[in-house]
């Protein structure tokens, strides 16, 4: 047993913190399961509920907050101690944010309750499974400080992404088919997009925990970026965005490095616009098509680099790297100001891919 | 302002590449038969802050005093091992002591100025160490009275005895006696355990000062003092050099249960 403090006050401060951020934990739990349940269920006292219990959370954010501040203020904690108040006042953002989205959940059920429903809840019960999991493992790991779960929990939250993926096409083709269920399904497309983003708070938590822990920050930006030798760029229509870079790619980035550029609804040809301005940088790409994802060799490509914000984020296996870089579409530029637009888009590409090739070079 | 400057900069600089100025191998002391210090090994890095903490009797003062031969005076107090300081052998018997308080000066935890004036207590130890003019002893005098942020407060009544001056006051007017002799290290054993916030606020501003030309030595019992001012924090524990590192580190994330449990108050 580790031994408490001398001052049995500070003890007790540090203790109560403790148990107030594990309540607030197992509070935020619940209202996971309360709000995915009224979801599942159609269950409309449970979501009212869960917009109830919201009051709850955002006082704990509130208080335990305050108690993190006094408790700095007062005893100046040092080493573990102030790791842990550090950890604690971070990771109750997080929580007070998944409990947000809870609530979000519960108002979108509460319209959905309106509307007819539709059939369409298959991958969603697992997705919602792995998050709770993911938020039990956390706070688990609070309890215990036995971060060996920390890699359960990212390996979650990729299943929860790949979920996340694979129902946002499902969705998007029953709206194709049917215009008319355009209305539940955004609902649920929120919904959905609630569980994506609670489990990236979950993440957050999970590397607080860590730092607690281990005194170290988790690096979660740049990735050792070795054994990268092909790299995708995706955009959905592969015209014009996708293509300048892979053009730009194929001149700034070293011979050896497989490029390829692909699109999931790609479009009849590379837009004229794009053709003009990468010539004028004596690139040319007029003889390129637009190239669907399974037209690329996938097992060639390490790093997946989508330049919109509505491409699908795909999983694939073996990509040791996703990025995204999110562009405005140039090609929806009124015409008198295409040219500029166009070129505007080309320039911060290749910046970004001249900073790439450094970052590249850099790690060899 | 720019000197502060310059002294947030040295702080994000690498420090490991600072050479070590004081170097402390299997070094052992006793009192009698006490074994006060045990194998003690540290490398004290040049122009940096370096904090003492531990708790009372684990020897903290007890290496600083050998640093300047202080402990010659008391009675069957012995040390072996090595303590260099850039270079010179410390405890051989041919160190000169008297040059070598001035190479290293030390400030106490009770400010002692001599019962003589502000002036003459600086410029006593200047006419007995360098060869200079009387125009020179002057300007010296008043050189460290400004480094040390004495000057304003005390250039109207130079006459006047040291003992007028308040405790806080007096703590700095024994840093400018140190800093006039131009010393290497400079070692301060709890300089400011009798002052109020305000006076050690300045002594404090002071130390981040002194790290441009010094190297500073201190030992506190004041852990919030010790985050403060240091680069380097030192961990000793009954006799031992428990651990030795960054401050940032070791007030962080420190590798050692004693070093840990020492900083976050678990004594019992």
């Amino acid at each position: 047993m580790t031994k408490i403090h001398t001052d049995r006050m500070y003890e007790a401060e540090l203790k109560h913190i403790c148990d107030r951020f594990a309540a607030m934990g197992k509070k935020v739990e619940g209202m996971i399961e309360l709000s995915t349940h009224s979801f599942f269920s159609n269950d409309l006292e449970a979501a009212y509920n869960v917009i109830r219990q919201d009051n709850d959370v955002d006082r704990d954010d509130i208080e335990i907050n305050t108690l993190c501040v006094n408790v700095i203020a007062r005893r100046q904690p040092l080493g573990p101690d102030l790791r842990l108040v550090m950890a604690i006042q971070k990771s109750v953002t997080d929580l007070e944010r998944i409990a947000d989205l809870c609530v979000s959940t519960a108002e979108r059920t509460i319209e959905l309750g309106q509307h007819a429903p539709i059939h369409f809840e298959t991958h969603l019960k697992p997705m919602t499974e792995s998050v709770i999991r993911m938020v039990h493992d956390a706070m688990t790991s609070f309890e215990t400080r036995d971060i060996t779960t920390s890699h359960r929990i990212h390996v979650q939250d990729r299943m929860v992404d790949a979920y996340y993926a694979q129902l946002f096409r499902q969705l998007l083709e029953l709206m194709r088919e049917d215009g008319k269920i355009v209305s539940q399904a955004t609902r649920i497309l929120s919904i959905m997009n609630n569980l994506e983003r609670m489990g990236d708070h979950v993440k957050n938590i999970s590397e607080k925990i860590a730092y607690l822990v281990t005194g170290t920050f988790a690096h979660h930006k740049t990735k050792p970026s070795q054994h990268i030798r092909g790299i995708l760029f995706l955009c959905v229509q592969n015209s014009a965005r996708s293509q300048m870079a892979e053009g730009l790619a194929r001149t700034l980035l070293p011979a050896s490095m497989n490029i390829f550029s692909a699109g999931s609804a790609p479009a009849g040809k590379v837009n004229p616009n794009a053709v003009v301005v990468m010539d004028e940088l004596g690139i040319d790409i007029s003889a390129n098509q637009p190239k669907r994802i399974t037209d690329v060799p996938l097992g060639k490509v390490d790093m997946v680099i989508t330049l919109c914000t509505e491409e699908v984020c795909v999983n694939l296996p073996g990509i040791i790297q996703k990025r995204s870089w999110i562009l405005p579409d140039p090609a929806a530029a009124k015409e008198a100001d295409k040219h500029s637009a166009f070129i505007g888009i080309r320039d911060v590409i290749r910046e970004k891919i001249n900073g790439l090739a450094s970052e590249l070079a850099g790690s060899e | 302002m720019k000197s502060l400057q310059t002294s947030m900069e040295n702080n994000s600089v690498i420090r490991e590449k600072n050479p070590s100025a004081i170097h402390i191998s299997q070094f052992d002391a006793w009192y009698d038969r006490y074994h006060a210090l045990k194998n003690i090994n540290i490398d004290i890095p040049e122009k940096q802050v370096t904090a003492f903490i531990g708790p009372s009797g684990c020897g903290k003062s007890t290496l600083l005093r050998w640093m300047n031969r202080i402990n010659d005076s008391i009675f069957k107090a012995r040390a072996e091992g090595t303590l260099t300081i850039h270079g010179q052998d410390i405890l051989s018997t041919k160190t000169d002591v008297v040059a070598l308080r001035r190479r290293v000066g030390i400030v106490f935890q009770k400010p002692n100025p001599f019962p003589k004036s502000i002036f003459e207590n600086i410029a006593f130890g200047i006419r007995m160490h360098l060869n200079v003019s009387k125009k020179e002893v002057g300007d010296i005098v008043e050189w460290s009275l400004y480094k040390a942020g004495l000057w304003d407060e005390v250039k109207d009544r130079l006459k006047e005895s040291a003992l007028s001056l308040s405790g806080g006051q007096q703590q700095r007017l024994c840093i400018a006696r140190a800093m006039a002799l131009a010393p290497e290290v400079l070692l301060m054993d709890e300089p400011c355990s009798a002052l109020d916030p305000i006076a050690t606020a300045k002594i404090e501003d002071l130390i981040h000062q002194l790290r441009e030309r010094y190297t500073v030595v201190i030992v506190t019992h004041n852990m919030q003092q010790a985050t403060r001012v240091s680069d380097y924090t030192a961990f000793m524990y009954l006799g031992e050099m428990i651990e030795f590192g960054t401050s940032d580190q070791m007030f962080m994330s420190p590798n050692d249960q004693r070093t840990e449990d020492y900083i976050t108050g678990k004594f019992g």
